[in-house]
């Protein structure tokens, strides 16, 4: 029934005018510590060793005119799938301010913790997500940054996996225990049915009836096929190496995985951008995994037809300083910077090819075209089929705006219409 | 002529009485109104139910199977009620939810940053182990000046960026009247308060600009008017009426907040929005305590002791007639708390969670062993912490904490990588090898995990089953962890009956 109605609506919309949403995930690789921009997808190569450094010679992209830092040449190869966002800014240098502004797109500053688009995305959607898997998953672990369910219940938090992704095997808290046979936890359970029915009486209360269903149902995931969403192994070896062989690498491949079976936003949490100190030595390897991790995605997606209905986010909290510190104690380090900063977007009704925003000759400050973090939420939800000036249920304060710095002065600057698709 | 009794002379005899106790005067206020609405009261929980609900509530710790095995020998509660009371158990539980309601965190929103929660959790514990009579706490907490590592009080005023006088005086209407909103005249008395940073990471000092000029008309508070005068500390009126032994209202909103902390539900319900005009569930029970929370010098320990040993505290969770929670004919039954929960799953392996702080750098871990609720710092915290409802202390209001079920925290038990390493690690599981006995092997395990004797026919269906199993390779090491695994995931592990 529920069926039907979809396919119903779905062929009415279009003639009442509306707009059909385009995008049915996310998948969003949070670059966790921030970074640089001029290291990425916003090279200023006639700045100067004091901003380039070492990596001096930015290379041609897809898009004509518009160069990506060297390292990145997977990514310059199909930057025409690619919107490049170079005037991102989120006015804020702190770890905990960034991520939560970046995370939540609200910088009112209001004492109300805002819940992340994640969680925002399962709340709006919670009534026809019908998916035995949870709507928003991390890979690996979710920042505990902030409290990403905000105001809204816990089970809006991000379901995170845990394990390792490029181990021999990915265990996935919960759902994959390589140590545990199937036949160990049927003996379990067996086990476990018989000694509750002969403990100490608990009260049916509607919370006990809650534990009773969930764990049914928890063993359906635990021992049914849906597990094997999480198989990184059936893979091929080809595949797998595309990805890289490295725990982002294959949290990627992972993540195509997860959206396949149509789960509505996946975190890969990629850690390790905040470098303060040996930014180039280990720039070499993270930007090299970023390289072929997000590369391998977008064009894995696109095989599968599943690029036009996917919204592939590239990001952290902010930048990094342009200018970098010689000095001790950083020796070649890069510090926090949110004046301005570069993002990509992808998928899901993202036009590519396309460059939005420019800063200045040193990467510093935003020129053209500003980006808040609330405008690329915005532009997000929009194609998801959310409106972005809709309301959220506050438990105290009733309803209240999702996206209260969208349309503010000073914390917006409207959505990428620029990018998007029937816009 | 019961009802009449309480209704009319009860206060009589409490104007003559003074401070003096009536044993069992909690239970019959909670009688009469149980007669009168014709509702059955459950009778009371057995001895192990009893000792495993005292050690949750008082300390937050499930018992030790020698502190179970001593109570079930001996079942004295009043000397359990009064060691546990005195037990630093009894002052981490309040330094827990003190700090869930001044939301006592290192990073955003509050912003308190690590040395300062630390100075601000060790001065809170203090208190709550020396039992300071709570005027006199809440007067410490609100009236503090200087630095805010050096006279750590002073960070009840720096919990996140909004540092108006609104705010401070909604966050004390809240949290000491169960208030949530705030009269105009009230923000003047904060308006003082300002902040200075040094040269210290972090560190502020709280002081008064005196320049600021008092108003020119009088305040309205309590019925009085007050005028402040200039060159004096504005908060000071504020706080003498607060914490008044006049100001009912200011006792009456801890009394039923600590009844609320250990019975399950407010007599008035939420315990923070009494301005609401949402009535006492039983009017009579609530004046008592509140009498005698006055009388007593507004002592903690000593109101917590009258709750604990009534009888209302000690009845089953169990009930054939349902009737509204606020009439407490039964417990309560509710979810284990998040930190309950980790805690124990820590205790029951022996395999302690790690804690560690991102802020400053490098990364500071705490000592192996730490227990959840020592961590008191709501940015520090491990994905089952959250699972499980921990409240992120975002807010100052009771309903921070989620104590609901949900399917995560279903698969956590389940299947989580965490409980399967937990229970392979295990050293207590390790080192115990019950001479090959299933039945020796089956009651200890029941007696840590769910606090209790296992029946014989429990035995028998664990022995059944490893009968059963043993064919397919389950060795006795495999079945005894088995049996914590099953444990574990019973309702009778996860709910507080």
């Amino acid at each position: 029934m529920k069926r039907l109605i979809t396919i119903l609506l779905a062929a009415l919309l279009p003639m009442v005018g509306m707009q059909a949403q385009k995008a049915k995930a996310v998948v969003y690789i949070y670059l966790d510590g921030g970074s640089s921009q001029t290291d990425t997808f916003d090279p200023k190569p006639d700045a100067g060793y004091s901003v380039t450094g070492k990596y001096k010679n930015p290379i041609e992209t897809k898009i004509p005119g518009v160069l990506f830092g060297e390292r990145l040449v997977k990514l310059a190869a199909i930057a025409d799938r690619l919107a490049v966002l170079r005037g991102m800014c989120d006015g804020t240098n702190a770890h905990e301010t960034g991520h939560y502004r970046m995370l939540t797109g609200d910088m009112t500053g209001q004492d109300i913790v805002y819940p992340s688009y994640g969680a925002m995305i399962a709340y709006k959607k919670q009534a026809e997500y019908d998916n035995p898997l949870f709507p928003y998953i991390c890979i690996t672990e979710a920042s505990t940054r902030f409290n990403e369910a905000g105001f809204l219940n816990v089970m809006f938090k991000p379901y995170d996996t845990g394990g390792k992704p490029n181990d021999k095997f990915f265990d996935v808290s919960g759902i994959v225990d390589h140590n545990m046979s199937d036949a160990l936890m049927e003996s379990r359970r067996a086990l476990l049915g018989e000694l509750s029915a002969l403990g100490k009486p608990v009260q049916q209360t509607e919370e006990v009836l809650k534990a009773a269903k969930y764990r049914s149902q928890g063993w359906e995931l635990m021992l049914g096929d849906i597990r094997g969403c999480f198989d990184l192994n059936a893979e091929p070896d080809s595949v797998r190496n595309a990805y890289g062989r490295n725990n982002f690498g294959q949290s990627c491949l992972a993540a195509r995985k997860l959206v396949e079976q149509g789960v509505l936003v996946t975190m890969v949490r990629f850690r390790g951008w905040d470098t303060h100190k040996e930014h180039f030595k280990r720039m070499d390897q993270r930007l090299d995994e970023l390289d072929a991790g997000v590369s391998s995605l977008i064009l894995d997606l696109e095989a599968r037809g599943l690029l036009d209905s996917t919204i592939i986010v590239v990001g952290g909290e902010f930048g990094r300083t342009p200018v970098i510190g010689f000095g001790p104690p950083w020796n070649g380090g890069r510090g926090h910077y949110g004046a301005a900063f570069s993002y990509i977007v992808a998928g899901g009704g993202f036009k590519g090819g396309v460059v939005v925003g420019a800063t200045d000759a040193k990467g510093e400050k935003v020129i053209d075209r500003k980006i808040y973090p609330a405008d690329l939420w915005a532009s997000v939800y929009k194609l998801m089929g959310i409106d972005p000036l809709g309301t959220v249920t506050h438990p105290v304060l009733g309803e209240i705006p999702m996206l209260p710095s969208y349309g503010r002065e000073g914390q917006s600057n409207g959505m990428l219409t620029e990018i998007m698709e029937g816009l | 002529m019961t009802l009449k009794l309480n209704r009319f002379l009860l206060p009589v005899l409490l104007l003559l009485a003074g401070p003096v106790a009536f044993a069992g005067e909690i239970d019959r206020l909670i009688a009469s109104e149980l007669d009168r609405q014709g509702i059955k009261a459950s009778p009371e929980a057995d001895a192990a139910l009893l000792v495993r609900r005292y050690f949750l509530v008082v300390t937050d710790r499930i018992p030790t199977e020698a502190q179970t095995r001593a109570f079930l020998k001996n079942p004295d509660r009043t000397a359990l009620v009064d060691s546990l009371l005195a037990s630093d158990g009894f002052a981490g539980k309040l330094m827990l939810k003190w700090g869930d309601l001044l939301r006592i965190k290192s990073e955003f929103p509050s912003c308190m940053w690590p040395n300062a929660v630390q100075a601000f959790n060790k001065w809170l514990f203090e208190e709550f182990r020396a039992n300071t009579p709570y005027d006199r706490f809440v007067r410490e907490l609100l009236s503090g000046t200087g630095s805010n590592f050096r006279c750590p009080q002073t960070n009840f005023y720096r919990a996140g960026s909004d540092r108006s006088p609104r705010k401070f005086a909604s966050d004390a209407a809240l949290l000491f009247l169960g208030l949530r909103e705030v009269p105009d005249d009230w923000l003047p008395f904060f308006s003082q308060v300002k902040f200075k940073s040094t040269k210290e990471w972090k560190e502020e000092i709280l002081c008064l600009d005196v320049d600021i000029l008092p108003p020119e008309h009088p305040l309205r508070l309590g019925g009085k008017s007050v005028t402040l005068e200039e060159g004096t500390d504005f908060r000071k009126p504020f706080i003498d009426w607060l914490a008044s032994a006049d100001n009912r209202d200011f006792a009456l909103a801890f009394a039923n907040r600590l009844w609320f902390w250990l019975m399950g539900r407010g007599i008035i319900h939420p315990v923070d929005d009494l301005g609401s005009g949402a009535a006492p569930s039983n009017p009579e029970l609530l004046n008592y305590l509140t009498d005698r929370f006055i009388a007593s010098g507004f002592d903690v320990r000593a109101l917590a002791r009258e709750i604990l040993l009534s009888d209302a505290f000690a009845r089953s969770t169990l009930y054939t007639q349902p009737c509204d929670d606020g009439l407490f004919a039964h417990y309560i039954q509710s979810r284990l708390t998040a930190e309950q929960i980790c805690d124990g799953i820590c205790d029951i392996t022996g395999v302690p969670d790690k804690y560690s702080s991102r802020a400053p750098e490098p990364f500071t871990n705490f000592p192996a062993g730490t227990r959840s609720v020592e961590v008191c710092d709501g940015t520090i915290t491990t994905p089952q912490l959250d699972i499980f409802g921990r409240p992120s202390r975002d807010v100052p209001l009771e309903s921070g904490r989620d104590n609901s079920v949900n399917s995560k925290q279903i698969l956590y038990l389940l299947n989580s990588t965490d409980i399967q390493e937990k229970l392979r690690k295990s050293p207590w599981l390790k080192s115990r090898l019950w001479g090959g006995s299933i039945k020796d092997m089956t009651d200890d395990v029941y007696m840590r995990v769910l606090a209790r004797h296992a029946s014989p026919e429990e035995i028998q269906a664990v022995t059944r089953w490893y009968e059963g199993a043993r064919p397919a390779g389950v060795g006795f090491r495999t079945a005894a962890e088995s049996l914590v695994w099953a444990l574990l995931n019973t309702d009778e592990f996860l709910f507080l009956n």
